[in-house]
């Protein structure tokens, strides 16, 4: 294929990688400490937990369909994971079967509702939330609990600059771009979106697509809750909550179209940095960290701004 | 044409919403799980407490009304507590002009939602979402963190005080209310709004630009945020940033619950403001049975996931 | 020729939907290697036979034979593995996908271990194109495809799903005549394979062009199966019909007045046309041409929906500004367009609403606007047009589509317009709604004094109800006949450009 066809298939891809391009120049221009070892390992020890969300999280919009409740599925696994359930390392097991079999839940429970009950995704998800969020209060009505250091270690102990847990968050992704490309279930999952009706009518089941693509989501949402406790070291029930707009907020800048069946996970990865970048960024250079704010919203308004020019210049 | 018709008819012509006897219901409820709380005092006090969330729900409808979403009415009720907070500085003087900037501010908000939606076809979800970050941004920096100031009492008033036995803020949301519903009913805007949310472009080809509707629809829904926020304002009196986290996704699940639909062409005022009582009777109920914070969560998702399926459930029919 | 075996054989099909009887009795059968045509007017039964066919619907009583052996769809899943696919007028095909994954979609290749095989897909897609003598390459998405070639990969995935029936819904409407003669020689090359195409049309020319043989459905009963060659038009028509043509449309008159609008070298598209016409108070101006010569838009643009590149128009004789659908309306030009579903109608909103919407401002009383204003005014057109609904305050959803179209006409009328614009006024509605249609064009035209223009595809409708005819080619005027002296054969001349090069 030649270069420039690549390029007009792929320019969404292309404007996320720019503008971290950019990002990543204003923090080397701003501030010396930005491009060392330490501080890139850092800023990947932030990114890891909403990566691996927002992966769960791109899933449901590939179906034109959203979930807000991985915020609370965030908050639910610290809150289980901070139990002490058994003594001893080992016992950090049984916490994580529990996380991933509770976020299992959350996503059945999702899929119910919008494949049985016909509610619609958002407002489902908005209901989950509220209810998850009250499951994370009860088990951790205030911030506390601890999560054993060597399990901490595990995941954020580096190799190089590499936090481990950069490793976990690498895997989901391979896993994920084998999944949407070359497997069955991937490809379903983008016709249901791109077409439901044509995607009956080929002998797609409909149902069972957007069932295990909220599973799959709901689960995601879980393994990035064990990462943000393994980092915060304690269960807090309040924890989540920005991480389910912010992960729309990534997929959407990656491209992704809110309105189903478009738009691939490698822009996710950019599109994560950025929003980590940013405040890593303001936080070096002593600027009010609530700058992060004003620029991630003023970001995504214009990238999508772009998108919707572009779109309509091409018909 | 049609006969006058039996009491009776007009009865069930009145269709009336679903959220009504929800709201008739958890009243019962609350009368036997405490007394207490059905006297008319109380009762009263819940129209104090409604007032926010019936004004930003009532915007959220409207914007509903033409297919839209603003994610920004919480991060704009916020912002204009804050404002309001600083700038009036307890100086009664002061309190109409900033008042009104406050109402500008909102209107602004507004119209660059609706230019983003509606002029650059850009999806609402996002729009909103990323200006509701914005302004998260705007009033933080606005405020350093910790915002300062307080409400002088004469507006205060608007939000404390008490006309007979009736409560200001049940008067102001009355008022209001009543003028939104008129304007829909008998007004042509009221009528080329649910039409631009059944299909625009049969609007456009009855010679009405359906995106100046949709716009205006934005800046309502924009100003209907800055007159809950300063409600808020002046029922607490200072300014505070954690007031309207609750109003962003709320606000939309109230106006679903009043009848709105995603898809646009849905949506009753009326039953908007119904399902808004039923909100606030309902963490009304949550705190009298003396439950956690872990509960109240719990509860609060399954009414709205009932209530969301009751509301459905009667459309299909 | 009776050699050939008959694959699909429906016999004594009903179907009822509550107390309505759509399908009375019909038997229908057809061959293998036949190209089978079915016509009738809308509502005559043809997509609900067709439904039955592709596992949509059950029928209420009667048998379905396939090859001889009686079967039951429950779904279209069914039906396709039985081998009988349908193409509809929508395509079903997911837009952001490429052509190799809509071939496949549902039944991807898989290579060992359940990844699929993309190279395998690719590989099929390709012998497929080359097959229909396309070109298309396997990973192009099906959104960056014209409408023809989407259709090509419609009736590619049939193949690939190896039906023997293929049932093809309308599939030329939207093609240019280029186009439809390659698609007609793909369908030939099918049916030289030996596969079997049901073929529904409304396009006559078309329909002789291609079958084998015809089968009219009349009002849900099967009126004749023809072989095509022992037939003629006319008798299909009648056929279709019940009734002669001369019943149909008015009787001829003659009458104009002052000339209300004229278009002077307007230019749709740079390049095209220019085209310069007028229309007479009084008089209904009939405008037609193939598909994509630049009628529509022309149309359009004196509503102000398409921006011309240059041009005047003049009503009364005034110059005007028409770029907006207001500004249209202030100079009282309406327009009715060609889609009423998505353009034209709030389908979801009661039929005052729909029919009130144009002329809020008129019906106020000092700001407000109320509900009997509303009623009332809609009443007038529910008895003009004698719209069958028990109220004004039904959805116009559910009305049948001669009644929606005529709420539609009773929108472009509240405004009482000078110049009228109708864009195929009859599309998809039975005959009775299309006699009260045209007489009341008539009778607007004639007592109201409107300027009528209206484009159609449907020559019948042009050739009997305008006063005048133009021919549009190319995005300009390839020639003007009195109706009087018009033939099918004369239009057709200019409609293809022969005339007027042949006068060049």
């Amino acid at each position: 294929m030649n270069l420039r066809a690549f390029i007009k298939r792929h320019d969404n891809l292309f404007i996320v990688y720019a503008i971290l391009l950019a990002v990543a120049v204003v923090g080397a221009v701003s501030s010396p400490r930005f491009l060392t070892g330490i501080n890139l390992g850092n800023i990947m020890e932030q990114a890891v937990g909403l990566g691996i969300v927002a992966l769960g999280q791109v899933l449901t919009i590939l179906l034109a369909g959203i979930d807000l409740s991985v915020g609370a599925v965030v908050s639910m696994s610290t809150a289980i994971m901070s139990l002490e359930l058994s003594g001893g390392a080992a016992g950090i097991l049984l916490n994580i079967l529990l996380t991933l079999a509770a976020g299992a839940l959350v996503g059945v429970f999702n899929g119910f509702g919008i494949v049985r009950l016909r509610i619609p995704p958002f407002i489902m998800t908005l209901s989950t939330m509220c209810i998850v969020n009250g499951v994370a209060l009860k088990i951790r009505p205030v911030p506390g609990g601890s999560i054993p250091y060597e399990f901490m270690d595990l995941l954020f102990g580096r190799i190089g600059i590499f936090p481990h847990a950069v490793l976990l968050w690498a895997v989901a992704g391979a896993l994920l771009v084998w999944l949407l490309g070359s497997r069955r279930l991937g490809r379903n999952l983008y016709a249901v979106g791109g077409n439901p009706t044509t995607a009956a009518l080929s002998g797609i089941p409909v149902g069972r697509v957007r069932m295990q693509a909220h599973i799959l989501c709901s689960v995601l949402a879980a393994v990035g809750g064990i990462c943000v406790a393994a980092r915060m070291g304690s269960g807090d029930a309040t924890l989540g909550e920005t991480y389910s707009m912010d992960s729309v907020t990534v997929c959407v800048l990656g491209g992704v179209s809110l309105f189903g069946g478009q738009g691939n996970i490698v822009g996710l990865l950019a599109s994560t940095f950025i929003l980590t970048g940013i405040s890593n960024i303001l936080n070096m250079v002593g600027v009010s960290s609530y700058y992060q704010y004003v620029f991630k919203g003023l970001i995504l308004l214009v990238t999508v701004l772009v998108f919707s020019i572009k779109d309509k210049q091409k018909g | 044409m049609e006969k006058s018709i039996k009491w009776k008819d007009r009865f069930a012509r009145l269709n009336v919403p679903i959220i009504f006897w929800g709201l008739l219901l958890l009243v019962v409820i609350l009368g036997f799980v405490s007394p207490n709380s059905v006297k008319p005092a109380h009762l009263l006090d819940f129209t104090r407490q409604a007032a926010p969330m019936i004004l930003v729900a009532i915007g959220q409808t409207i914007v509903m009304m033409i297919g839209g979403l603003d994610l920004s009415v919480a991060a704009v009720m916020v912002l204009i507590d804050v404002v309001a907070a600083q700038m009036m500085m307890n100086d009664p003087s002061r309190a109409v002009p900033v008042a009104l900037l406050c109402l500008c501010i909102g209107m602004v908000v507004g119209l660059v939602n609706g230019f983003l939606c509606a002029v650059m076809h850009m999806p609402s979800f996002v729009v909103t979402l990323g200006m509701s970050t914005l302004l998260l941004g705007v009033t933080l920096l606005y405020s350093g963190g910790s915002p300062k100031g307080s409400i002088p009492d004469n507006f205060r008033f608007l939000g404390t005080g008490f006309a007979g036995k009736i409560p200001m803020a049940a008067i102001v949301w009355l008022v209001i209310a009543a003028v939104v519903i008129l304007v829909m009913r008998f007004l042509p805007i009221g009528r080329y709004i649910m039409a631009t949310g059944v299909n625009p472009m049969a609007v456009y080809q009855s010679g009405v630009d359906p995106v100046r509707i949709q716009l205006t629809c934005y800046v309502l829904c924009g100003l209907f945020a800055a007159l809950a926020g300063l409600q808020i304002s002046a029922y607490i009196g200072t300014a505070s940033l954690q007031l309207g986290e609750d109003y962003q996704t709320r606000s939309i699940a109230v106006a679903l619950l009043g009848g709105a639909a995603f898809t646009g062409g849905k949506g009753s005022i009326f039953g908007t403001i119904l399902a808004s009582l039923f909100m606030v009777v309902m963490s009304s109920l949550i705190a009298v049975l003396n439950m956690d914070a872990g509960d109240q969560n719990i509860i609060q998702g399954v009414i709205i996931l009932v209530g969301l399926l009751l509301s459905g459930m009667k459309k299909d029919d | 020729m009776d050699l050939r075996q008959t694959v699909l054989e429906a016999k004594d099909i009903c179907k009822s939907f509550y107390d309505n009887l759509v399908l009375d009795h019909v038997n229908f059968s057809c061959t293998s290697g036949e190209i089978h045509t079915l016509v009738g007017e809308n509502g005559a039964g043809k997509s609900t036979l067709m439904r039955i066919f592709s596992g949509v619907y059950q029928p209420t009583s009667g048998e379905l034979y396939l090859n001889g052996k009686p079967v039951k769809f429950t779904g279209t899943l069914q039906a396709q593995q039985a081998g009988v696919s349908i193409i509809h007028q929508e395509f079903n095909l997911v837009p952001h996908m490429s052509i190799a994954e809509n071939i496949f979609l549902g039944r991807q290749l898989r290579k060992k271990g359940g990844n699929l095989d993309f190279p395998a897909m690719r590989r099929r897609t390709e012998e497929l194109s080359r097959m229909m003598r396309m070109e298309l390459e396997p990973d192009a998405p099906v959104c960056s495809l014209t409408v023809a070639q989407q259709q090509m990969v419609e009736i590619m995935k049939a193949i690939e799903l190896d039906t023997q029936i293929i049932i093809m819904d309308e599939p030329t409407a939207a093609l240019t005549p280029v186009e439809v003669s390659s698609l007609f020689a793909a369908m030939r090359r099918l049916r030289d394979e030996g596969r079997t195409i049901i073929y529904i049309s409304h396009r006559l020319n078309e329909v002789f062009d291609i079958s084998d043989r015809i089968t009219v459905l009349k009002d849900g009963v099967m009126a004749a199966t023809l072989r095509t060659e022992e037939t003629t038009k006319d008798e299909v028509v009648s056929l279709m019909v019940g009734r002669k043509l001369d019943n149909i449309f008015p009787p001829r008159d003659e009458a104009a007045g002052e000339v209300r609008l004229q278009a002077e070298g307007l230019v749709i598209a740079p390049g095209k046309g220019p085209a310069s016409f007028s229309v007479r108070a009084g008089e209904i101006l009939g405008v037609t041409g193939l598909e994509g010569q630049g009628q529509r838009e022309l149309l359009r643009a004196l509503f102000g929906l398409h921006r011309l590149a240059a041009g005047k128009i003049f009503i009364d004789g005034q110059e005007v500004r028409i770029r907006s659908t207001r500004e249209a309306m202030a100079h009282g030009v309406t327009f009715l367009t060609d889609d009423r579903k998505n353009e034209g109608l709030c389908l979801d909103l009661p039929i005052y609403r729909n029919i009130s919407l144009p002329v809020f401002r008129r019906l106020k009383t000092g700001p407000f606007l109320t509900v009997q204003a509303e009623r009332q005014e809609t009443q007038r057109y529910m008895e003009l047009m004698n719209i069958k609904a028990e109220s004004s305050a039904k959805l116009v959803r559910k009305l049948s589509g001669g009644n929606q179209q005529k709420v539609l006409l009773g929108k472009c009328l509240s405004p009482a317009p000078k110049v009228l614009l109708v864009h195929e006024p009859t599309r998809g509605i039975d005959v009775a709604a299309k006699i009260e249609i045209y007489t009341l064009l008539k009778k607007l035209a004639r007592e109201e004094q409107v300027a009528v223009v209206m484009v159609s595809s449907d020559l019948m409708e042009v050739l009997n109800v305008s006063d005048r005819i133009l021919v549009v080619y190319g995005g300009g005027i390839s020639g003007e006949l009195a109706a009087a002296d018009a033939t099918e054969e004369s239009v057709m001349r200019l409609a293809t450009g022969v005339a007027k090069e042949a006068a060049v």
